[in-house]
C-alpha cells in the first residue's frame, strides 16, 4: 500500500511550491527509496518513454498552430462572422463574443492565449456599447473555456494520452457538448441583456451582399476548421498530420492571403511554444513514471476495490468526481490533476462500464469550469487582471453565466450521447 | 550570460520548427508521392526530447514551470521567500539525481541503436542530463535570488512592489 503514503507525499510537494513535474518526481524517487525492489535507473526510462511517442507531437503542433492564428487577425475576421449571426439580438455584442469563442476554438487549442486575446479585443468594445466591464469580462472567461472542449484542444489530446483513448475520437466526442456550452451560454447572456436591456449590436439584419464579403474575408479560417476537424474524420490525417498540416496552412494564409504575418511572427510563435510544450511534457512525463507505480502496486484496481465496495451506480460515481474535481480544480491547475487522476480512475471508469472518451470530456469541461473559480482559476485571473476588473465584481456578475455552465457539465454527465454520439 | 540564455530558446525554437518541416514532408511524401518516409518517427522521438529539455530550460529560466503558489503568496513575504529558497534547494538535489539517472541509462544504452536511422540511444537519453544539469543552475540561481529576497530590508520591498504594480 506504498502508494497510499506516496499520494500524500506528493500532494505536499505540491503545497510547498514545488514545481510540479519535480515534486512527482521526487515522490517517485521516494517510493523507490523506501519501497522499490527495482533498479532506480527505470524510473527515468519510464520518464522518458512518453517523449517518444508519435502521438504526443499533436502537443506542440496545435499550440503553435494557435499562438501562429492570433497573429494572423483571424480573429476580427470571425468576429464579422459572429456578428452577422447574432448581432441583431438584444444583447449582440455578449452573443457574438460567445459564438467567436466558440469559432475559436476549431482552430485553437488552449484557452489562456484565448482568453487573453479575446479579453483584450472583447471588453473594450462591449463596454463601449454600454456594457457592464465586469460583465463582459464574465461573458469572455466564461466563453474561453469552450476552447478546451472543441477540437482540437490540447486537453483532448492530453486525455487521449494518459487515458489511452484515440485522440481522434475524443477530437469527434468535444464537439457536441462545445455547441451545447456555447447555447447554453449564449441563453444566459440574451437572459441578462433582456433584464439590463443591453442594445443590439447592429439595426438590421445583414444584407446578401454584406452576408458574402464577411464569409469570404472569413474562408480561411471556416476552411482550416473544416479541415482539421473532417481530415481527421476521414481518417485522411492523424491528429499529429493535422496538426503539421494546419500549421502549414496557417502560415501560408498568414504570408499570402492575410500578408499581415511577418517572419519575426513565426520566430516567436516558436519559441513560446517550444516552452509550453516543455512545460506540459514534462509534468505528462513525470506523471507516466507515476502511472508506472501505480500500475506496480496495482493502485488503481485497489481504488476500484474501494469504490465499488461504496457504490456501482456510475451516476453516484460521476457525481462524486464532479464534486471531487470541482473543489480540487479550485486549487490546483486543471492539466496537472487530469495527468494524476486519470490512470489511478480509469480501472473504475472501465469498472463501472462509463465510456472512458465520456468520462474525459467530463472531466475536461469540469477542470475547464475550475480555470473560472476563485481562488486559481487561471483564466478568471487573467482575464481580471487584463481588463482590471476586480475579482469580486468578476464573481457577482457571472452568476447566471457559472450556472449555465454548471447546466452543461451536468447534462453532460448524466447524458452519455452528447460525448459519444459523433464517434 | 544573457545571450546563453537565450541560446536554449532558440535551440528549442529550432528543433521544434524542424519537427515541424519534417512531419509535413512525411504527409506529402505519403499522400503526393506514395512514397512514406520511414525514418521520420525516429527523428521526431529524438527532436522531441531536446525540445522538452531545451524548452524546459528556457521555461526555467522565466520562472514559467507549473507550480501551486498559494502558500507563499499567502504567507509574509519573507516567510514566503524562505519558503520558496528553501523548495528551490531541495529541487536541485532532485533535479540532480534525475541527471545521474539519465546518464546512467545512457551509457548502458549507448548500444542499443533505432531500428532505421542506426542513431545510438545514447542521443537520446542524455538530453535528460543536459536539461536536468542546466535547469539545476538555473534553479540555483533562484536560491540566491530568494536568498538577497530574505535578506531585503522590508521598505525596499515595499517600493518594488508598488514599481511591480505599475508595469
Amino acid at each position: 500500500m506504498a502508494w497510499m503514503v506516496l499520494v500524500p507525499f506528493m500532494l505536499g510537494l505540491f503545497a510547498l511550491n514545488v514545481r510540479l513535474f519535480i515534486a512527482m518526481f521526487a515522490s517517485v524517487l521516494f517510493y523507490f527509496l523506501f519501497y522499490g525492489q527495482v533498479p532506480m535507473q527505470i524510473s527515468i526510462q519510464q520518464f522518458i518513454g512518453p517523449s517518444q511517442n508519435a502521438s504526443l507531437l499533436a502537443i506542440p503542433f496545435f499550440i503553435l498552430l494557435g499562438t501562429l492564428m492570433s497573429y494572423t487577425g483571424i480573429a476580427h475576421r470571425l468576429l464579422k462572422v459572429a456578428d452577422l449571426l447574432v448581432g441583431k439580438l438584444t444583447g449582440g455584442m455578449g452573443l457574438a463574443n460567445v459564438l467567436l469563442s466558440t469559432m475559436l476554438g476549431g482552430i485553437s487549442a488552449s484557452n489562456l492565449a484565448d482568453a487573453a486575446m479575446l479579453t483584450r479585443m472583447m471588453v473594450p468594445e462591449m463596454e463601449r456599447q454600454g456594457y457592464n466591464r465586469a460583465f463582459a469580462a464574465g461573458v469572455t472567461a466564461a466563453g474561453s473555456l469552450i476552447t478546451p472542449i472543441i477540437p482540437p484542444g490540447i486537453a483532448l489530446i492530453i486525455y487521449g494520452l494518459v487515458a489511452d483513448v484515440s485522440i481522434g475520437k475524443m477530437f469527434m466526442a468535444g464537439i457536441l457538448p462545445g455547441l451545447l456550452c456555447c447555447t447554453l451560454l449564449m441563453l444566459a447572456v440574451y437572459a441578462i441583456a433582456k433584464r439590463k436591456g443591453y442594445k443590439p449590436a447592429r439595426t438590421s439584419w445583414p444584407s446578401a451582399a454584406e452576408t458574402k464579403s464577411t464569409l469570404i474575408g472569413a474562408w480561411p479560417a471556416l476552411f482550416l476548421m473544416v479541415a482539421i476537424i473532417g481530415g481527421i474524420r476521414l481518417n485522411v490525417f492523424t491528429p499529429t498530420e493535422a496538426g503539421a498540416v494546419a500549421v502549414a496552412i496557417v502560415i501560408g494564409i498568414g504570408f499570402f492571403v492575410f500578408r499581415g504575418m511577418t517572419i519575426a511572427d513565426v520566430t516567436r510563435a516558436l519559441h513560446e511554444t517550444a516552452k509550453s510544450t516543455a512545460v506540459v511534457l514534462l509534468v505528462i512525463m513525470a506523471s507516466s513514471a507515476l502511472a508506472w507505480i501505480f500500475s506496480l502496486e496495482h493502485a488503481g484496481d485497489k481504488l476500484a476495490a474501494l469504490i465499488t465496495g461504496f457504490t456501482t451506480n456510475k451516476y453516484l460515481f460521476l457525481i462524486v468526481v464532479n464534486v471531487v474535481l470541482l473543489v480540487l480544480g479550485m486549487l490546483i491547475e486543471g492539466t496537472a490533476i487530469m495527468i494524476v487522476l486519470v490512470p489511478l480512475l480509469m480501472p473504475v471508469v472501465l469498472k463501472l462500464g462509463i465510456d472512458p472518451v465520456h468520462f474525459g470530456i467530463v472531466l475536461i469541461l469540469n477542470l475547464a469550469i475550475g480555470c473560472l473559480t476563485p481562488p486559481v482559476g487561471t483564466v478568471m485571473l487573467l482575464v481580471c487582471n487584463l481588463s482590471k476588473v476586480s475579482v469580486a465584481d468578476f464573481v457577482k456578475q457571472s452568476g447566471l453565466l457559472f450556472l449555465a455552465l454548471f447546466a452543461a457539465l451536468a447534462l453532460i454527465t448524466f447524458v452519455p450521447f452528447f460525448s459519444t454520439a459523433l464517434i | 550570460m544573457r545571450n546563453l540564455g537565450k541560446l536554449w530558446n532558440w535551440a528549442a525554437a529550432v528543433s521544434l520548427l524542424v519537427l515541424v518541416l519534417i512531419t509535413i514532408a512525411a504527409v506529402i511524401m505519403r499522400y503526393v508521392f506514395n512514397a512514406p518516409l520511414q525514418w521520420t518517427e525516429e527523428m521526431s522521438g529524438l527532436l522531441m526530447i531536446w525540445i522538452v529539455m531545451f524548452g524546459a530550460i528556457a521555461a526555467e529560466r522565466e520562472n514559467q514551470h507549473l507550480t501551486i503558489p498559494l502558500l507563499p503568496d499567502a504567507l509574509p513575504r519573507r516567510w514566503g521567500a524562505a519558503l520558496n529558497m528553501i523548495t528551490a534547494a531541495a529541487s536541485i538535489a532532485v533535479l540532480g539525481y534525475m541527471a545521474y539517472l539519465a546518464y546512467g541509462l545512457s551509457m548502458r544504452a549507448q548500444y542499443k541503436l533505432t531500428q532505421i536511422l542506426r542513431i545510438s540511444w545514447f542521443w537520446i537519453d542524455i538530453a535528460v542530463t543536459v536539461g536536468c544539469l542546466v535547469m539545476a543552475v538555473y534553479t540555483l540561481m533562484r536560491v540566491w535570488r530568494h536568498v538577497r529576497e530574505c535578506a531585503a530590508p522590508e521598505e525596499t520591498l515595499a517600493v518594488r512592489d508598488a514599481t511591480a504594480g505599475d508595469s
